[in-house]
């Protein structure tokens, strides 16, 4: 029944897989790994400027239902599936995370840490079902929870390669408005462009993000490939554009070399290992701040220090 | 439910992710499972965040960034622990996710002989109790230094130099690192996130006070806890998904529900609200001048419908069957003008408005002044009946 709705995946990863992609697995595992990570760090970027940083990791919790929900009513592990599954649960996440932070109540973080939790249980208790059915091929749900980017196919590869390209024409067009609604939203609203559609563009693009990227960093440890490569390109550069496009470089080298250190050694889940990386970069930028700082003085780093609306 | 007050929910989920390094090198090292070797890792590690997060601040990173950086570092490290050494020691990933709480009956641990060397604990149970009279000694015998410390950020900072102060502070934090090492260990990592603050949510949407909100806070969390464990046994689920699942659904039943906080009675106060003001716009008008019902419409473009409109004064009795005000009707549009005329002579006497300013902000507070309220504006600004500024459009 999906297979028939997603005709739109399939056709251009097979087109892909067929003709462009390297035939190396490990070639073609790291290439995947880097396509997530660019993306993490493109969307991670944008978020960590709103200050929203944490909401990733709530959505990417929430991805667990999804996955488990879309394996029990299609019996299959196939990329797109789960992707699908995982989008409709985060989005669901994502409506109930707006709708309790609404409530002056309640603080915005702890609505966060509700919903992660809540939907991260109900994904556990999934998860022990499907361990107790007796559907066929259900050993590789786990390594969605640490990460194994190694149990990448090549129609996975393609397919999550494709909703890149997708996500980065959208940034690519919707700059503009990205940059706007983070550091001027008053302005923006002023300007009469829908506030509303800037805001549901940045969701989709985060939910698509972090749904992609569980094959290889898995949920627990998503967001730190979106909170990493931000916090990194903050120190690099002060021009927007320029700020998202380091960020998703530096996750994409984050994906590559937690990848590559996964292979050599042969237990590590990649998620720990694409976190370690990335953290590693940090630290390099950080001290070498710290070198530069001794000869001059420090250029001033990209912060946002508005009121959001 | 201190750390959902002083907005430092996620430190509990970050605390959580933060010790595991902690609690694997604790195990590695020392070669047992033993609760106290662990229980000083978990304490060693939360220290090395907290100094890493401040570190991070310091050097540039924003707050939110700092805290996100190192506990999924510090999970990362723990995680690799995991992968390398974790067939040595019993401890699998799973294990942090869904914790042990099944497996608690069998861990025993033999109390000391004063107690009768029959008695077998549970370790998971006894370790919990330790705990839980711990937290209870620290929150009890602080409790009034921490509801001013948790609501006023600025009496933190100032009384945040004396040396007693930060003993105070530390030892919250330790105990509730302990609090959540122990749960830790019981239902696992994210299910622990969910019992530190959902119970809280559920707490601040029912009540306003510190008392209710303790009250309400322990129940649930006691209640959550049994049944969900109850729910896990009876439909063979992990007990981490039960207890996190049950504690989520009436969180969102209390969201939705909840009377002075929830998403649904607050939408229908606000319908009912935007029915009184258009409403008495009627009645006023209907006091002004005898326009024709059908204008209704024109006046009140927030109202969805004058038919509606009508037929809710009639059933309130403001307004007979044939479009005249009656008595209770004719009273109250009175007193609405009346409002309305107080409050612009207020302000243009007063606080020295414009006169052209005046009809506007009267509009609106025409519906909120009760009739004695009036009757002191009235007196004091001296004023007589007949005022016509603003007329009424």
């Amino acid at each position: 029944m999906i297979a028939e709705t997603l005709p739109f995946f399939f056709f251009p990863s097979s087109f892909l897989s067929l003709s462009v992609l390297p035939t190396s697995h490990v070639a073609l595992v790291i290439l995947g790994a880097s396509t997530i990570g660019a993306l993490l760090g493109a969307a991670g970027s944008i978020m960590l400027l709103r200050r929203e940083a944490l909401l990733g990791d709530s959505l990417a919790h929430c991805t667990l239902v999804g996955v488990v929900c879309a394996f029990l009513l299609t019996g299959r592990k196939d990329f797109d599936v789960l992707f699908l599954g995982a989008l409709i649960s985060s989005a669901l996440g994502l409506i109930i995370i707006k709708a309790i932070q609404s409530i002056p109540l309640i603080k915005p973080d702890a609505a966060l840490a509700v919903v992660l939790a809540g939907f991260f249980g109900l994904g556990l208790i999934g998860l022990r079902t499907v361990q107790v059915s007796a559907l066929g091929n259900k050993a590789g749900l786990d390594s969605f929870i640490f990460g194994k980017a190694a149990l990448m196919t090549s129609s996975d590869v393609s397919a999550s390669l494709v909703i890149a390209i997708i996500i980065f024409i959208v940034i690519f067009i919707t700059r503009r408005s990205l940059a706007a609604l983070c550091f001027d939203s008053q302005g923006l609203v002023s300007l009469s462009s829908p506030i509303r559609w800037a805001q549901v563009i940045v969701a989709l693009i985060l939910l698509s993000a972090v749904s992609v990227a569980l094959p290889a960093t898995g949920i627990i440890l998503t967001c730190s490939l979106l909170i990493i490569p931000g916090c990194i390109a903050k120190f690099v550069t002060r021009s927007f554009n320029y700020y998202v496009i380091c960020a998703s470089c530096m996750g994409a080298l984050s994906g590559a070399a937690g990848t590559l250190l996964s292979f050599y050694f042969e237990n590590v889940s990649t998620g720990a290992s694409i976190t370690l990386a990335a953290t590693f970069f940090l630290l390099l930028i950080l001290s070498l701040r710290k070198c530069r700082s001794f000869f001059r003085p420090t250029p001033r780093l990209l912060t946002v220090t508005q009121e959001r609306s | 439910m201190h750390l959902f007050l002083r907005r430092l929910s996620l430190l509990g989920d970050a605390l959580s992710h933060a010790v595991l390094p902690g609690i694997i090198a604790a195990v590695v090292l020392s070669g047992s499972t033993n609760a106290f070797y662990v229980v000083c890792g978990a304490l060693v590690a939360s220290l090395l965040s907290i100094t890493a997060v401040r570190l991070l601040t310091n050097a540039g990173l924003s707050s939110e960034g700092a805290l996100g950086v190192t506990f999924t570092t510090f999970f990362a490290l723990g995680v690799l622990g995991l992968n390398i050494f974790g067939s040595q020691i019993d401890l699998d990933p799973s294990c942090i996710l869904y914790g042990s709480l099944e497996l608690a009956p069998l861990e025993t641990f033999p109390l000391s002989a004063q107690f009768g060397a029959h008695f077998e604990v549970p370790r998971a149970a006894f370790s919990s109790l330790l705990t839980l009279v711990a937290v209870t000694i620290v929150i009890v015998s602080r409790r009034r230094r921490l509801m001013i410390t948790s609501f006023d950020s600025e009496m933190l900072k100032l009384s945040g130099s004396s040396t007693l102060n930060r003993f105070d502070s530390g030892l919250f934090f330790a105990v509730a690192a302990a609090a959540v090492v122990n749960s830790f260990f019981a239902i696992g990592a994210v299910a622990t996130t969910g019992i530190l603050i959902t119970p809280a949510v559920i707490a601040r949407l029912f009540s306003n006070s510190m008392r209710g909100m303790w009250i309400i806070t322990i129940i649930s969390t006691t209640g959550i806890a049994c049944c969900g464990y109850l729910l896990a046994v009876v439909f063979d689920t992990p007990v981490a998904g039960a207890v996190s699942g049950l504690a989520f659904l009436l969180a969102l039943l209390a969201v939705f529900l909840s009377p002075h906080g929830g998403v649904l009675p607050r939408l229908i106060r606000g319908k009912l609200l935007i029915l009184k003001i258009a409403t008495d716009h009627v009645l006023a008008n209907k006091l002004d001048d005898e326009k024709q019902l059908t204008n209704l419409n024109s006046r009140n473009p927030r109202s969805s419908n004058g038919f509606f409109m009508l037929t809710w004064l009639r059933i309130s009795g403001l307004m007979a069957q044939d479009g005249t005000l009656t008595e209770p009707g004719l009273r109250r549009a009175q007193t609405l003008v009346r409002s309305h005329r107080v409050w612009e002579s207020y302000l243009v006497n007063e606080l020295k408005f414009a006169p052209d300013h005046v009809h506007e902000p009267s509009d609106r507070m025409e519906h909120f002044l009760t009739p004695d309220l009036t009757e002191k504006i009235a007196d004091q600004a001296s004023l007589s009946e007949k005022t016509t500024l603003g007329k009424k459009s």
